[in-house]
């Protein structure tokens, strides 16, 4: 480089976490190959303190991308299978009399992890889901009058068959608000593929990464997320992405002022992940699509993939 | 636009509505007595209508109102095809056609009428505060316009729509005012003749009876406006502006003398003796021009008559303008025909005797003309002579009654009198009406209808054949402040019950304003634009230059209302968005490079990289540098930052230019 | 020059872009200004203003005078800028059968505010503002001819602020709106089997309950559902689905009409009837096998093949 420019001042702050981020995705693109969109996407969520939904088909790599996450941040994992005859008592945990003392004692359920893999979140009842995701929603289970707060980072990764639609309980689009973002993996490229066959990558493969971060700065992380700084012009451009989902003409429900927050939450997390203490316009865009693919349908019910990016073309910044 | 058939909304009725009441309004004056309560009926007919939905009338009924109207209109103004029927049944036919305005198509033949209908009101008058009704009709109107074509919320005064019509008139006015001052005007009218919107006839008349003066005293309007050349204005009690001369009296009211003659010029007196002064008139609807005594020739204004007024050739229905020169003399020297003579000294036979009485034993005592004239004079200066606005009526024999009954009175009953008594005396006299005074405000004198006066002169004749005119003012023996400071600082009384001093006051501070809009606006004619022409060195001759003139000024004015507009109209981009457009120009050479510019610097940059790799480090630079200066919270050190951005992008440019070849 | 000729010139002129691409911002280069009626009208009474006020020198109805014309500049400027950059973006319709009128629904935007953009043809006008960077209109346009009919010349409009001034765009777009064949009105009954006509085709009433409707007159005692109509004051009738007992199959080489138009339209009414009865139905065209099936996919697959044959019967 001929002049060295001069280094802002704000990204020199938060170099460090950068670098360990940097090393996070790289490790985690070590297990899922060519994904590096989709990785950056589940940890900016996983910084902006939402949660995930996966749509894919089974075997895309949905489980191998959760345990990678949740190995490389050294939270606790769980996973469950949720099944049409599962009760929320299954999920979130169940009082039980305990004769000698006389009172209720709580059995906590899987729920009280940090990081919670539910697979097939449709093939549950709307019950166990409603039950679920309302403990996402408030981090805190109550029971019989006692509240128990989930672990502080808290985080779910639910899945979903798109396909295989017999004998699933489509979540209804109110729920689907609560989470902050979904994606698809998709299948991998050609190349790629070949690669997963490749004895290089198999021996890798049941190897646990090790753990380059922690619950605590993933919390610290968090906090700091939260600062970055959003100027008006970027805000103005975030309201009128907002403003034109809820004026599109193919669009059966615009953005609610939730999701608006979301989108704000996600982009402040890929421009803390970028090194950077304030948000630009490519990070709203780069968040636009996660966070609007679950959340917009067309009249005729289809997901209106197709539409947010037309949005996004249709909006220029300059 | 609404569908031309389409039906109006209650607010649309109410703009025109609006329109048409604010348009006809100042013109009520001069309607029949029937006008306003059929407009009044029309109107809230109209409204009652729209609010019960119910539909058009036949047309047969409302053709036979036309007509009706019509028959009302001839019936109170006359069967003439004069132009100021044609302004009522103008006026008339746009209040009855609210009648018949359901639908859009007539609410814009209602709304531009209302134009044509403000311009008819200054065909009667064009005084300096009509340019409020003019700029407020033609705002309604406009308004009303807009609400037609478009209501852009139900709020029946759209704060926004109204600001936008605002908007649209205010940028018209360069355009007015531009073409005001170059559009070719016209030397004299194709047809018809201008004079004749005349507002009736106001002033000073050829007739004087007791009281005409009193009414003219009521009026503070302008009469006219004198500018001395050397700036310099006589003393008050100078100023006599000679008007009509009155030499028959029949025994109440005097009236003028028929001359077919005219007067000689003075051609003995010097530049040094003359006063040189410029008289702006305002319309009288009569041929009276206004002079110092004594002018010295007419020069060219008007006719200069044997008793020395000026008369004008044409009517004075227009701002009258003329420069004259007098010579402020005592003594007026001029022969004085047998015939002339005779009619000086006629007066009602076989009346007022008492007067005549005193007169002869007046004579008795002392036969020498100038003797009588004092002892007159003293009567009315040492005996209970008072000077009154509000005398009280006099009947029969007025010069006795006057004498010797009421004895108060106001200019004319001293005039008359005094003027009377002289004939009886055997001394020539007649009377002389006009104006006596005026206010200096600085700039010019106001003479306003209120400083009407009449006065008195005698024929004296010291040796036989030749004797002199002396102007004898019996008022001035009553009130002599009346003389000396005007007419109405003499005034203890209100003259009528809206006769403030402040208001007074007001209107002659305003009388600046409206001499300045006579200057400029009213008068402004043919030789008015070709002095301006001259003066910004353009000389027109031929209709050729006028053409390319015109052009050249339309084309010029298009501008001048593009330019704003466009100016708001533009995009408009701050410093940064502006050197992000720099950067999108260098690359406008690759169109799918540039198709990716709105997508934002982020996108554009990582493109260009991929295009071409060696603008790599600078453009990593820029962006992160750009990003920080744009979005971040507190972008340090903005003016260098910025500078260092410019000299970046500028060394990046040919590193994307020099690409352009393959 | 004779008036048509020079007409035809205008129109070439008119259209000389030839078919575009949306979406297309209509920039100054392509609006076109002229007064209009009512425009017309307020510059007849401003020349009368003008002739009145020069001849009589009446310096203020000159002023009234002038400052009108200013305003009509005025009012010109902003009518030009409010069409000005205004963008069309795209334009919509959904298939329609040849003969109804096609609705096709303009997407426009712009990015400021613009206010009575319009359209308007013989059959319909619609006005719209565009205050939130997007707006749609609505306008009809006649179907002509089966197939592919490509969009009329579309002309956008503007007179505000106060109609004194038309400004108008032409654009005509790329796209075109799928026109099927007009549906044989009333329809025929359906083919027995291969399709051959003029025979009866039975038909099976289905086992399948679809739904309970109120008693009508005429109903047979057997369809009254019992239970329901104990509980309720009301007599309730069993609706049962009525299902082709055969399939359908509608084979065009084995219609033995003599027009290409009239059998493809008895086809498209046959098609209509099937789905309306939800009845399994096959469209058999050559080159064309829809196979056996039902639902408005298949119908539309149908169709689309009906109005495109023999390449959409344009001429």
């Amino acid at each position: 480089m001929p002049n060295k420019p001069v280094q802002p001042a704000s990204q020199v702050a938060t170099q460090h976490e950068a670098h360990t981020l940097e090393s996070i995705i790289a490790a985690v693109g070590q297990k899922i190959l060519d994904k590096e969109g989709a990785i950056k996407t589940v940890i900016a969520s996983l910084i902006a303190g939402g949660h995930v939904l996966l749509e894919d088909l089974p075997g895309l790599g949905k489980t191998t991308l959760a345990t990678a996450v949740s190995q490389v941040f050294g939270m606790d994992f769980k996973r469950i299978q949720l099944t049409s005859d599962m009760m929320p008592s299954d999920v979130l945990g169940v009082s039980i009399y305990d004769a000698k003392s006389q009172t209720f004692s709580y059995h906590k359920g899987p729920i009280f992890t940090q990081f919670l893999l539910a697979d097939e979140l449709n093939r549950a009842t709307p019950k166990t889901q409603s039950a679920l995701l309302e403990a996402m929603a408030e981090s805190q289970v109550s029971m019989d009058g006692q509240t128990h707060r989930l672990d502080p980072v808290f985080f779910v990764m639910a899945t979903q068959n798109p396909i295989d639609e017999a004998g699933t309980y489509a979540l209804p689009q109110s729920q689907l608000d609560r989470f902050l973002v979904s994606l698809s993996l998709g299948y991998p490229d050609q190349n790629n593929e070949r690669q997963l066959y490749s004895a290089d990558y198999l021996s890798r493969f049941d190897e646990p990464i090790a753990a380059l971060s922690s619950p605590t700065q993933l919390l610290q992380w968090r906090e700091q997320c939260r600062q970055v700084h959003a100027s008006d012009e970027v805000l103005d451009y975030l309201q009128l992405l907002i403003h034109k989902t809820r004026n599109h003409s193919e669009i059966h429900q615009g953005l609610s002022p939730r999701a608006g927050l979301s989108l704000f939450r996600l982009a402040q997390s890929f421009a803390f992940m970028d090194r950077r203490d304030f948000i630009t316009p490519a990070d709203l865009q780069q968040a636009f699509f996660p966070v609007c693919r679950h959340r917009l349908v067309t009249h005729d019910g289809r997901l209106a993939a197709e539409l947010i990016h037309n949005i996004l073309d249709d909006t220029p910044v300059i | 636009m609404a569908r031309i058939q389409s039906q109006l909304s209650m607010k649309q009725l109410f703009w025109i509505t609006f329109a048409v009441v604010l348009a006809v309004l100042p013109q009520l004056y001069r309607l029949p007595i029937w006008f306003l309560p059929m407009a009044l009926m029309v109107i809230s007919y109209r409204f009652y209508a729209q609010i019960n939905h119910i539909k058009k009338a036949w047309n047969t009924l409302l053709m036979f109102l036309a007509l009706l109207v019509l028959v009302l209109i001839i019936f109170s103004q006359g069967l003439t095809l004069s132009r100021e029927i044609s302004v009522t049944i103008l006026i008339s036919m746009a209040v009855l056609k609210l009648l018949e305005t359901y639908t859009m198509r007539d609410a814009l033949l209602v709304v531009m009428l209302c134009y044509f209908v403000t311009m008819t009101r200054f065909l009667y008058s064009q005084d300096l505060l009509l340019i409020f009704y003019l700029l407020g009709s033609a705002f309604i109107t406009t308004h009303a316009l807009s609400v037609l074509n478009y209501e852009k919320s139900a709020r029946w005064f759209d704060r926004q729509q109204i600001k936008s019509t605002a908007a649209s008139l205010s940028l018209a006015v360069p355009f007015a005012i531009l073409f005001f001052l170059v559009f070719p005007r016209l030397g004299s009218p194709i047809w018809g003749s201008p004079d004749f919107f005349g507002e009736g006839k106001t002033g000073i008349s050829d007739t004087m009876s007791p009281g005409s003066i009193i009414e003219l005293f009521m009026d503070d309007s302008p009469a006219f406006r004198v500018t001395f050349d050397d700036g310099v204005v006589p003393p008050n009690a100078q100023l006599y502006w000679r008007g009509p001369v009155l030499w028959h009296f029949d025994g109440r009211t005097w009236s003028r003398q028929k001359h077919n003659s005219l007067r000689q010029t003075m051609r003995q007196y010097g530049d040094a003796e003359t006063i040189a002064y410029q008289i702006e008139q305002e319309n009288t609807g009569q041929n009276y021009m206004f002079s110092l005594d004594y002018v010295t020739d007419s020069a060219g204004k008007g006719f200069l008559l044997p008793d020395s007024t000026l008369y004008s050739m044409t009517t004075i229905n227009q701002l009258r303008h003329y420069e004259l020169k007098s010579v402020l003399l005592e003594r007026f020297y001029q022969d004085l025909s047998d015939h002339n003579r005779r009619l000086l000294l006629t007066y009602p036979a076989n009346q007022n005797q008492r007067t005549l009485a005193l007169i002869r034993q007046w004579q008795a005592e002392d036969p020498n003309p100038l003797a009588v004239v004092n002892r007159a004079l003293q009567k009315f200066n040492q005996e209970d002579f008072y000077y009154s606005f509000t005398p009280p009526p006099l009947e029969g024999e007025v010069i006795d009654e006057f004498l010797f009954e009421s004895r108060r009175g106001f200019c004319e009953h001293y005039a008359s009198t005094f003027t009377i008594m002289m004939r009886m005396a055997g001394i020539p006299a007649r009377v002389v009406t006009g104006y006596q005074g005026g206010i200096d405000n600085g700039e010019y004198l106001l003479v306003k209808q209120s400083d009407a006066h009449a006065w008195s002169e005698v024929y004296i004749e010291p040796a036989q054949g030749s004797g002199y005119w002396m102007r004898i003012d019996p008022t001035s023996m009553v009130a002599p402040e009346r003389v000396e400071s005007g007419s109405q600082n003499i005034m203890t009384e209100k003259r009528h019950w809206i006769d403030f001093e402040w208001l007074r006051d007001t209107k002659e501070s305003l009388d600046k304003y409206r001499y300045q809009w006579n200057q400029w606006v009213r008068d402004f004619n043919v030789s008015k634009q070709e002095a301006l022409f001259k003066a910004i060195g353009f000389e027109y001759r031929d209709g050729k230059t006028l053409a390319l003139l015109m052009m050249a000024i339309l084309l010029f004015t298009a501008l001048l209302t593009l330019i704003p507009m466009w100016w708001l109209k533009r995009q408009r981009h701050h410093t940064l968005q502006r050197l992000y457009l720099q950067l999108v120009r260098t690359i406008k050479h690759n169109p799918a490079l540039y198709d990716q510019h709105r997508k934002g610097i982020e996108h554009l940059t990582a493109e260009i990289i991929k295009t071409y790799p060696e603008s790599e480090p600078r453009m990593q630079h820029f962006l992160a540098l750009y990003l920080q200066a744009r979005y971040s919270k507190q972008a340090p050190k903005k003016q260098q930052l910025l500078q260092h951005l410019q000299k970046t992008l500028n060394q990046i440019k040919p590193i994307l230019q020099a690409s352009k070849a393959p | 020059m004779t008036p048509r000729l020079f007409k035809d010139r205008l129109q070439r002129f008119f259209n000389r872009r030839g078919k575009e691409r949306l979406p297309v911002v209509f920039d100054w280069r392509r609006i076109y200004v002229l007064p209009s009626k009512p425009g017309l009208f307020f510059a007849s009474i401003w020349f009368l203003m003008m002739l009145a006020g020069l001849n009589f020198n009446n310096n203020m109805s000159l002023m009234l005078v002038f400052l009108l014309f200013g305003l009509a500049q005025v009012v010109l400027h902003k009518t030009f800028f409010n069409l000005r950059n205004l963008r069309l973006e795209q334009v919509k319709a959904d298939p329609v059968f040849l003969g109804d009128a096609i609705t096709l629904f303009l997407q426009v935007s712009a990015d400021d505010k613009k206010w009575q953009i319009r359209t308007e043809n013989d059959l319909t006008d619609d006005t719209t503002n565009i205050t939130e960077q997007s707006s749609q209109l609505t306008t009809l346009m006649p179907s002509l001819h089966r197939g592919w009919q490509a969009v009329d010349r579309i002309k956008l409009m503007t007179r505000f602020p106060l109609g004194l001034f038309t400004c108008w765009v032409y654009c005509t777009p790329q796209d075109a709106v799928l026109v099927y064949p007009k549906p044989e009105d009333p329809c025929p009954p359906f083919p027995h089997h291969g399709g051959r006509e003029g025979e009866q085709t039975t038909w099976v009433k289905g086992e399948e309950i679809s739904s309970i409707r109120p008693y009508r007159h005429g109903d047979p005692i057997r369809d009254i559902a019992w239970k329901k109509s104990a509980q309720t004051e009301q007599t309730w009738v069993k609706e049962f689905k009525q299902t082709q007992g055969q399939y359908l199959s509608f084979d065009y080489a084995q219609m033995n009409l003599s027009n290409t138009e009239l059998k493809l339209s008895r086809i498209t009414a046959w098609v209509l009837a099937a789905e309306l009865q939800q009845a399994e139905y096959q469209v058999l065209l050559p080159g064309f096998d829809s196979g056996m099936s039902v639902g408005e996919k298949h119908l539309h697959r149908c169709l689309k093949a009906l109005a495109l044959y023999q390449s959409g019967g344009a001429s």
